[in-house]
């Protein structure tokens, strides 16, 4: 009776001893991503968001969607799911995924507020410890914002007189190309220096300004204060910090200039401040989606704008990845960076390589400028790699051949219209073509409605390239 | 800006494109090899018109041998020259069969070098046509088989021939690769152990030779190439030159034993002097199974380090199969239910 007890009691403390060391072991092999999903208003964040976790969430019940996953490939996912992240409303991965797959399909609604995912994927260790069949876990973090909220991200480096000459400057003489009619317009207003009491007038007409110049015609996402454009009107003035520019020479020490100051200083320590540090500071790696093909679609200015916008917004992250036992005291860096020209799939794969090839010199021109010194790479031991992606397909292609030549189409819904169509889109440029070179009629691409995905609900959706940029994002972390 | 061609920019009613593309246009110049040097081939003309000469020897003799047996008796006679002519018939079908074994390695030899050529190639549609040419050779092997329609799922239309060429490479050839390696293995430990315990130097080139032909064999048989004798025999070329090498390191073996022998432990030099040619005669094997693998993989090597990454594997395997209950740590076949 004694022994049976003692025996007991024995087994209990082996199992419990046993389980201790597994988790322990286990927790030292798990992994924690904060992943930063990267780009302007439009560039296809929430759409990303949702692909990769819906991807991941199904991988194991068709691994031939991902083929470039190597971890899924070699059986080492063994499970994922997702968990909302602390502090954050819940990023609604399951309720896009179903709107996506449902019998009649639409994008995911633009993103008007903060939001959060973790990803929690358990997979099988390799190397020694395969055999002990430790299943340690990897939980990725991905924090979905409005695009427009990083365009403000510069504005931590400038004061409200500096931001007020440069934006003014812009508005009034354009990027050095055409300036819209709007803008000029509205600096040559009555009203550019308004009295004390208008001071919310101008900000409401500013504001309807940057959103007449964030349409389609001009696309200059890079246009600050982005957030007031997330805010109703009301909203906005109602915040205390709505400000506008104002020409240089009401810039001189005085009360509209004092005010505007206060505002301005106000917006930076209550909203972009808070925003920087808690979610875009100590990012482990990052994707940045460029939507090249929409800004080529506008204009040329377009595509200046956007290239300046990303210069000035990449400046702030802090690539570079510091040894482990470093991290806590010095911080996190982004260790991995992939730079991807979103929506792939506006174009025939013919053209990717352009694509590719325009994003390289785009992202040349920005903070990435410092990829061209090849011992600054080799310094800060980051990875950094351009690619395309597709992060939902929603097109197939179609061919028809003309004097013994092919040529390839686009079948798809364009947005608008109500059956399917092929559309032979304009060749992607592989350099930004000078003013006098950019075609008369423009670029044509166009925006497409997702197809049918009702037989997606179980695997990942058609992609281009979400597999390869999955396993360069998070692929060391889970093998 | 380039003059664009073709249908301008702008929507077309679904009809009136098609959903297939034209078949891809496959570059002659990743078909094509480079033409060898010229060369003066006075022993081959010689080998030729040698044969020819001994042939026809043995046709006259043989000639005389049926007229003098109808001499004797028509009936000896008729059943010689049914013999005789069955032998022909199946000797022209092994030949037969044996040129078309030959010229397996020459198609083999055109893959190998155009799926080389696309391994970085970013266009589409070429490596799709080449991955359906070497799915017949490999339906045979059930894990390629099952990596070749596994592989058929994963391709889509946006992937370059490059990727392709890489899941190609992962789906398909390297479970093969796999196989080969565990057959290189096998082949290097009955080398070492057949060379360790062989007293003459005669009987280790026997035995390396033997050895090495097997092992070339199966090797060539798990790519999908089935090798008769005459592809066998080119295959076996550098096997002959290796197998030379079994005997001068026995030869090394005999000096190194001397040389401990004067030291006053003549018993250890002797063990040590055999197992380091058994070790030797492994590491050839080795190397010559990689060299066989190079020659009858559907995609060449991409560069030294993927030698490495096989030396590795092979080592691992060798290891496995020394420790007990050893091998189950080694790759298995996992692979998460589709």
């Amino acid at each position: 009776m004694v022994n049976s007890k003692a025996k007991q009691w024995l087994d209990a403390t082996t199992a419990f001893a046993e389980r201790s060391v597994r988790k322990a072991v286990e927790r030292a092999h798990s992994s924690h991503v904060r992943l930063g999903v990267t780009g302007l208003s439009g560039s296809g964040k929430t759409v990303f968001t949702t692909a990769l976790a819906h991807a991941l969430l199904h991988a194991r019940n068709e691994p031939t969607m991902l083929a470039f996953l190597g971890a899924l490939h070699k059986g080492q996912i063994v499970a994922a799911n997702t968990e909302p992240l602390p502090g954050l409303p819940r990023f609604p991965v399951e309720d896009n995924a179903r709107r996506l797959a449902s019998s009649q399909p639409h994008w995911p609604e633009p993103t008007h507020e903060l939001s959060g995912v973790r990803i929690v994927v358990r997979f099988r260790a390799g190397g020694l410890w395969r055999n002990l069949g430790l299943e340690p876990e990897l939980r990725v973090d991905i924090v979905d914002y409005p695009g427009e909220w990083l365009v403000d991200l510069p504005l931590l480096g400038s004061d409200y007189r500096a931001w007020s000459l440069k934006t003014w400057h812009d508005l009034a003489q354009g990027d050095g190309t055409t300036t819209p009619g709007p803008a000029a317009e509205w600096c040559a207003s009555a009203d550019a220096i308004p009295a004390p009491s208008g001071l919310d007038a101008r900000a409401a007409e500013y504001r309807r300004l940057l959103a007449q110049l964030k349409g389609d015609r001009f696309g200059w996402s890079w246009l600050t204060p982005g957030r007031c454009l997330t805010w109703t009107e009301a909203g906005w003035l109602a915040s205390g910090c709505a400000f506008f520019p104002v020409p240089p020479e009401a810039l001189a020490p005085g009360p509209l200039a004092a005010a505007l100051s206060q505002r301005y200083a106000s917006y930076l320590d209550r909203h972009v401040k808070p925003f920087y540090r808690d979610h875009l500071r100590n990012l482990d790696r990052q994707i940045v989606l460029v939507d090249l093909l929409g800004a080529l679609a506008r204009g040329r200015d377009s595509v200046l704008g956007m290239r300046r916008a990303l210069g000035a917004i990449l400046a702030h992250f802090r690539y570079g990845s510091w040894a482990r036992l470093l991290r806590p005291l010095l911080g996190r860096r982004i260790g991995r960076v992939m730079v991807a020209a979103a929506k792939a799939d506006l174009v025939t794969r013919s053209q990717h390589l352009a694509l590719r090839s325009l994003l390289r010199e785009t992202v040349q021109w920005s903070a990435m400028r410092k990829l061209e010194d090849a011992d600054q790479v080799a310094q800060d031991r980051t990875l950094y790699a351009i690619g395309y992606l597709a992060s939902v397909r929603s097109t197939t292609e179609r061919y028809r051949t003309e004097d013994g030549v092919q040529y390839a189409g686009l079948l798809g819904r364009p947005k608008g219209y109500t059956a399917d169509k092929v559309l032979r889109t304009s060749e992607v440029p592989p350099a930004l073509p000078s003013a006098e070179d950019w075609p008369a009629d423009g670029f044509i691409y166009r925006q497409f409605e997702p197809p049918n995905l009702s037989s997606y609900k179980e695997r990942a959706f058609p992609h281009i390239g979400l597999d390869k940029a999955i396993e360069f994002l998070i692929g060391d972390k889970v093998s | 800006m380039s003059e664009e061609r073709g249908p301008k920019p702008g929507f077309y009613e679904p009809h009136e494109f098609s959903s297939e593309p034209a078949a891809p246009t496959l570059v002659p110049s990743l078909v094509a090899e480079p033409p060898p040097p010229p060369r003066r081939r006075y022993g081959r003309w010689f080998a030729y018109l040698a044969l020819a000469f001994f042939g026809a020897v043995l046709a006259y003799d043989a000639a005389r041998f049926l007229w003098s047996l109808f001499a004797f008796s028509f009936v000896a006679g008729a059943a010689a020259t049914a013999l005789l002519a069955a032998a022909l018939v199946m000797g022209a079908i092994w030949i037969g069969n044996e040129i078309r074994m030959l010229r397996a390695l020459d198609v083999a030899d055109r893959i190998r070098a155009a799926t080389g050529a696309l391994r970085n190639d970013t266009g589409h549609g070429a490596a799709a046509e080449w991955i359906a040419r070497i799915a017949p050779a490999v339906r045979s092997n059930a894990a390629a088989r099952e990596g070749m329609s596994r592989l058929r799922e994963m391709l889509s239309d946006v992937h370059t021939n490059a990727e392709a060429i890489a899941l190609l490479e992962r789906e398909v050839v390297e479970p093969l690769d796999r196989q080969a390696s565990g057959a290189i293995a096998r082949a290097a430990r009955d080398t070492a152990i057949g060379v360790a315990a062989s007293p003459v130097a005669i009987l280790d080139a026997v035995i390396g030779i033997v050895r090495a032909l097997r092992m070339i064999r199966a090797i060539a048989t798990i790519y999908g190439l089935r090798p008769g004798t005459f592809a066998s025999i080119r295959l076996f070329k550098r096997a002959l030159l290796d197998g030379a090498s079994f005997a001068t390191a026995d030869i090394a073996g005999d000096a190194w034993t001397e040389v401990l022998g004067g030291l006053g432990s003549r018993l250890t030099g002797f063990v040590s002097a055999r197992l380091g040619e058994g070790v030797f005669a492994a590491v050839r094997m080795t190397r010559l199974g990689l060299t066989t693998m190079q020659a009858c993989r559907p995609i060449p090597f991409a560069g030294d380090q993927r030698l490495s990454a096989m030396r590795h594997e092979l080592f691992k395997q060798s290891f496995a199969g020394l420790i007990p209950g050893a091998r189950r740590a080694a790759p298995a076949e996992t692979r998460s239910p589709g």
